[in-house]
């Protein structure tokens, strides 16, 4: 299900699924990531899953295990079935958290009100977690156009920030500082105990609340 | 044997953690590896001692920690290019780094700075006592998991390790490390963004290290290099010692506690032997990559491997 795949250092090889960000690539990514995962190899250290990358850490004296097992994904063509758990996550896009209101507007030409319906249609996919514990990567929406990073990323994202980029959103489980544009927030916690709350596979539907509300929570 | 040494944190140092080799197989979950910046460091540190290789240990940077028994006794060794003093039955004594000492109840170690280098370590027969997650004693100080509840060292602060009886003092001498003007490395994955140009600007030019470097990464300067296809990538994993370039053209060298995945191209991986050298460099210093193939980078990752494990050969008795 893999193209290519390249040793990146002593310890790592990374795996390439194509070059596009979509569901059908990122399920393939997923299945030899959770195959790997069952199987528990002492000797591979780490797997970490991206949208169409698979890297996996090995112990340099088992290269020779691990070859084979890249071998064996290479003709692993089984897709996993996911739980298809779905969230539903209230978020509110109050002007006071929709910190870039203004440059979606003006980026996608529409009213902010329309952007919101826009993201509320989408049901997000589970891309991955990571860049920090617990933020999980979402997509895909349908905006016309490409919404770029902010052109000088924000010191302090406030925690439970939801932010876009082009057509996939994240989710700052706590603060940090990040160029995503921040379009809203949620209350639940996305990152309690070293258990994300979010794997990738799942899927994911806002709910749209009132500042009201998401005060009294 | 069983006792536990209990130690009071009287100065807690610029970044002073518990650190072993790192967290496994949690980068899924955006949790980074972690664990020691020199790893070289940390495991002459335990040899020396007797411990198992992945004892946890306090590693320090620039500053270190001033730490005072309050109860028990202590076998420990540090190791680095570090100025310390211990203070033993109220006598001042003048640290030396690659040597055992014993040290009891009321003694100090006082470790003033680095010299010449970022990082040191504070090992101890037995290691450090604290909190564990998946089975690895090291702290990401960033996101506020792991030893210590996540936390670095903070002063007044009581830390425990376990106590030893006193054994035989060793020290090695003569270790040639520090202050290396080459940096060795292979390919990255998208050394294809750049053109051959700038790919042989990168290795002709010396490259500065800049003020900005921390657990996290390093920020390298006065080389700028620009990919020409693209600033982004599809974000992917990303890995200790893996270099990447940012708009703006200085590279930034992934340190321990990187982010888990990231969208920059990545045009080197500093091999896993050089890693430590680099992180080691202090701000100001210039020094050059060069290119090696994959089988040199491995052929290294096993000679120094078989050093290390030859190295009690040339352990000298001290007392």
């Amino acid at each position: 299900m893999f193209s290519t795949y390249y040793q990146t250092s002593e310890q790592s090889y990374l795996l390439n699924y194509g070059n596009f960000i979509n569901i059908e690539t990122n399920k393939k990514v997923l299945s030899h990531f959770k195959f790997l995962q069952k199987k528990n190899y002492k000797f591979i250290k780490n797997i970490i899953p991206s949208f169409n990358k698979l890297i996996i850490q090995f112990d340099p004296y088992f290269k020779k295990e691990t070859n084979k097992i890249i071998n064996e994904l290479k003709n692993n063509d089984h897709i996993v079935s996911f739980d298809n758990k779905i969230h539903k996550i209230e978020i509110c896009y109050d002007d006071e958290y929709a910190l870039d209101k203004n440059i979606i507007e003006k980026i996608l030409n529409i009213s902010f009100a329309d952007f919101i319906n826009l993201h509320l249609k989408t049901e997000f996919h589970v891309f991955m977690i990571g860049f920090m514990p617990g933020l999980p990567f979402l997509g895909v929406s349908n905006f016309k156009k490409n919404i770029p990073r902010l052109i000088s990323p924000r010191l302090k994202i406030p925690s439970g920030s939801v932010g876009v980029v082009n057509n996939l959103t994240v989710i700052y489980p706590n603060e940090c500082p990040g160029g995503w544009n921040i379009i809203g927030k949620i209350k639940k916690n996305l990152f309690i105990n070293l258990n994300t709350f979010f794997s990738p596979g799942d899927k994911v539907i806002f709910k749209k609340i009132s500042k009201k509300y998401f005060l009294k929570k | 044997m069983n006792n536990i040494t209990k130690l009071k944190v009287l100065r807690e140092g610029l970044m002073t953690s518990f650190q072993d080799f790192g967290i496994l197989s949690s980068q899924h979950l955006g949790i980074t590896t972690s664990g020691v910046m020199d790893d070289y460091l940390f495991k002459i540190g335990n040899i020396i001692l007797f411990n198992k290789l992945n004892t946890p240990s306090l590693e320090f940077a620039i500053i270190g920690p001033k730490l005072k028994i309050v109860s028990g006794n202590l076998n420990l060794v540090i190791t680095g290019n570090v100025s310390f003093n211990l203070i033993i039955n109220d006598k001042n004594i003048k640290g030396e780094c690659f040597r055992t000492y014993f040290l009891k109840k009321n003694d100090i170690i006082d470790i003033k700075s680095t010299i010449n280098s970022n990082y040191g370590y504070l090992c101890v027969k037995n290691g450090f006592l604290s909190n564990s997650i998946n089975g690895s004693y090291s702290t990401i100080i960033n996101a506020n998991i792991g030893a210590n509840k996540g936390k670095k060292l903070l002063f007044n602060q009581t830390i425990k390790a376990n106590s030893s009886i006193k054994s035989k003092s060793y020290k090695l001498e003569n270790l040639e490390y520090f202050n290396q003007n080459i940096i060795k490395v292979i390919k990255g994955p998208q050394m294809n963004y750049f053109k051959i140009k700038d790919i042989d600007k990168f290795f002709k030019k010396e490259f500065t290290i800049s003020k900005n470097l921390n657990r996290i990464g390093v920020r390298l300067i006065n080389n700028i290099i620009k990919p020409f296809t693209s600033y982004n990538i599809d974000s992917e994993g990303i890995i200790k010692g893996s270099v990447q370039v940012p708009g703006d053209g200085n590279p930034i060298v992934l340190g321990a506690d990187h982010p888990t995945i990231g969208g920059y191209p990545k045009i080197v991986t500093i091999i896993m032997d050089d890693f430590r050298k680099l992180i080691q460099l202090p701000a100001g210093k210039k020094f050059k990559f060069k290119e090696i193939s994959l089988e040199e980078a491995e052929e290294t990752y096993f000679k120094t491997n078989k050093h290390l494990k030859n190295i009690k050969d040339k352990f000298l008795v001290v007392d």
